[in-house]
């Protein structure tokens, strides 16, 4: 008897060890990987002396917002709002073209695996692939620095993206609903839209976020097509970083500005994340 | 019910009319992905055109001569090129270190965050900030952790008595070293989370079965847990490739390539020859190259996720 408690009571007492120690870790991995993400939000509060000092300013001295303001007075309106443009026209016109292609070809799969499979491997080619050649394309037709060759361009990995993402919702939906339908009188098309559409609703709002981030976060595409006219987030940064005398506290504000799309989607859609990032091949 | 009025119909429906009922059918599938297919026809195919004939001329554009057909000249000359064996090189290593720590520290955080606690969902969705933040901010972001004077790092590091490295600007080791710690900051945790989903996945008969034999917990963990979990890291290998392979940004940012060409990846190379040297033909033949390796594992992704049972797990 006495021996069993003894044993059960070794037992929590190591329990309690091991709880503590994941704790601990839990804790650790969460500075490891948040501790970044911090740095930059407080850099945006920083005077340009805090960025040269050591031992590093790990707290602001004070929560000014000039950073802010200067950062937006330059250049940094401009790109936010060709930012905000860009991402919101490309997302639009991403869903329009994706949704019907996607439900085509989880239902009726036209051209077979070959459709599916062309467009898998666009997903996988490096974009500086692709940016080459369509940059001496883009420049015979004259359409360099155009906000048109933007919406355009980005759907090199938002179409073959969002097709593939969407697909796996649609492929949810059992197929007697939708004959169900068909042989209560409902069109082809109207069971899309009445009935496919409503139901994979959650795979076409994280589709439609995915194509808002990756216009929002794009830089490879932006610094080849983009110049004066049309300047996104992620090219003005990449200037402010070019330039001598990094005005450090600016650009940390700008670059938190460019960095809440992203965290507020990390945070509100993590069970989504997975699912895309894994093209569908992992449902979290 | 419903089952059998559907087929109840298409046996009734005569030939003919079963004709235009599928000729509709395909009409309606073709033309909803026609706008999506001629998109993607006109960014990919045509630039994928335009390579495959210009990796077999020689066509540089600082020099006034026009392009000229050179046969296979472009690719014998990349196969002698020290700079494309480096760039080579260096994203072979980027991608096996890479896999390799990203593995195993994800595996590490999916084990800590396996048994469901209350905060877990915060975490979860915490540690997933570093995969959406954009590129560009990352990198400008580490080059601030990174400073081998002023960063948070350096800092640290000297504290605890471990030598202050120069980190990006000193050479090739720590160049790569800095790369490869940017991409597994910003990857690890989705390694992690992916590794999760495939744990969640394995059912709990398995360990009720191994508790019945007696097996140990580490045991336990070599024997049952890791051979299932293996499909999540075919996945995550597979994915890491292509993701490594693929990078852009945060080189581009951090190191440029530099110091010299050091840590130049294939990507970076490939940019800089087509866009900076404007080598258009070599470049062109450089991506030949990258598409061949990219359309074999597009192919192994397609029969491994169609064939394995990842999908309908988690």
């Amino acid at each position: 008897m006495r021996q069993d408690q003894l044993r059960a009571g070794e037992k929590a007492g190591t329990k309690v060890i091991f709880s503590i120690v994941r704790w601990i870790l839990i804790v650790l991995v969460l500075l490891v990987f948040l501790f970044p993400v911090y740095w930059i939000i407080s850099g945006s509060f920083k005077a340009l002396g805090e960025f040269y000092q050591r031992p590093p300013s790990i707290v602001p001295k004070h929560l000014m917002l000039d950073n802010f303001k200067n950062a937006l007075s330059v250049r940094g309106t401009k790109g936010l709002i060709d930012s905000a443009i860009i991402s919101v026209t490309v997302t639009i016109i991403t869903m329009i073209i994706s949704v019907p292609a996607s439900y085509s070809i989880a239902r009726y799969s036209p051209g077979g695996q070959h459709i599916s499979f062309f467009i898998l491997s666009i997903l996988f080619l490096p974009p500086v692939i692709g940016v080459i050649p369509l940059f001496f394309i883009f420049k015979n037709l004259k359409l360099l620095d155009t906000y048109f060759v933007f919406f355009l361009s980005y759907m090199f990995f938002n179409l073959p993206f969002c097709i593939w993402i969407m697909k796996g919702f649609f492929e949810d939906i059992p197929v007697e609903l939708e004959q169900a339908a068909m042989v209560d009188g409902h069109s082809r098309f109207k069971v899309f839209f009445k009935i496919a559409i409503p139901l994979a609703r959650a795979g076409i709002a994280v589709a439609s976020l995915f194509a808002f981030i990756f216009a929002w976060n794009e830089l490879m595409f932006a610094s080849i097509f983009g110049r004066n006219n049309v300047q996104t987030l992620p090219l003005a940064l990449q200037d402010y970083i070019g330039s001598t005398g990094v005005a450090w506290g600016e650009l940390s504000a700008l670059a938190t500005i460019a960095a809440i799309p992203g965290i507020l989607l990390a945070v509100f859609m993590q069970r989504y994340i997975v699912r895309g990032l894994t093209f569908g091949a992992v449902k979290g | 019910m419903k089952q059998t009025k559907i087929a109840k119909e298409k046996v009734e429906l005569p030939a003919q009319v079963r004709n235009v009922y599928w000729d509709k059918k395909k009409q309606l599938a073709f033309g909803m992905i026609a706008p999506a297919f001629l998109i993607l026809l006109f960014l990919a195919i045509g630039p994928m055109f335009f390579m495959f004939v210009n990796a077999f001329r020689t066509w540089k554009l600082a020099v006034p001569a026009p392009p000229r057909f050179s046969g296979f000249k472009n690719f014998l000359n990349l196969f002698q090129d020290i700079r494309f064996g480096n760039a080579f090189t260096n994203t072979v290593i980027l991608m096996v270190s890479g896999i390799v720590i990203q593995s195993l520290l994800g595996l590490g955080i999916a084990l800590l965050l396996r048994k469901p606690f209350k905060l877990r969902p915060v975490v979860m969705a915490l540690i997933l900030i570093p995969v959406l933040i954009a590129p560009v901010v990352t990198g400008l972001n580490w080059k601030l952790i990174l400073n081998d004077i002023f960063g948070p790092l350096n800092f640290v590091l000297g504290g605890l008595g471990l030598g202050e490295p120069l980190w990006i600007s000193s050479n090739r080791f720590w160049g790569l070293l800095s790369i490869l710690i940017v991409d597994t900051w910003q990857w690890t945790p989705f390694v992690a989370l992916v590794l999760l989903a495939g744990l969640e996945g394995i059912p709990h008969q398995v360990y009720e079965a191994a508790d019945v034999d007696g097996a140990k917990p580490i045991m336990v963990f070599f024997r049952v847990t890791l051979p299932l979990l293996r499909p999540m890291f075919v996945l995550i290998v597979l994915l890491r490739t292509i993701f490594i392979f693929k990078m852009f940004d945060p080189v581009m940012i951090l190191t440029q390539g530099g110091p010299g060409t050091a840590t130049e990846t294939l990507s970076l190379l490939t940019y800089n020859t087509g866009l900076k040297y404007l080598d258009i033909g070599y470049a062109m033949a450089m991506g030949v190259l990258q598409i061949i390796f990219m359309i074999i594992l597009a192919n192994i992704f397609l029969k491994f996720t169609t064939s394995s049972k990842i999908s309908t797990q988690g």
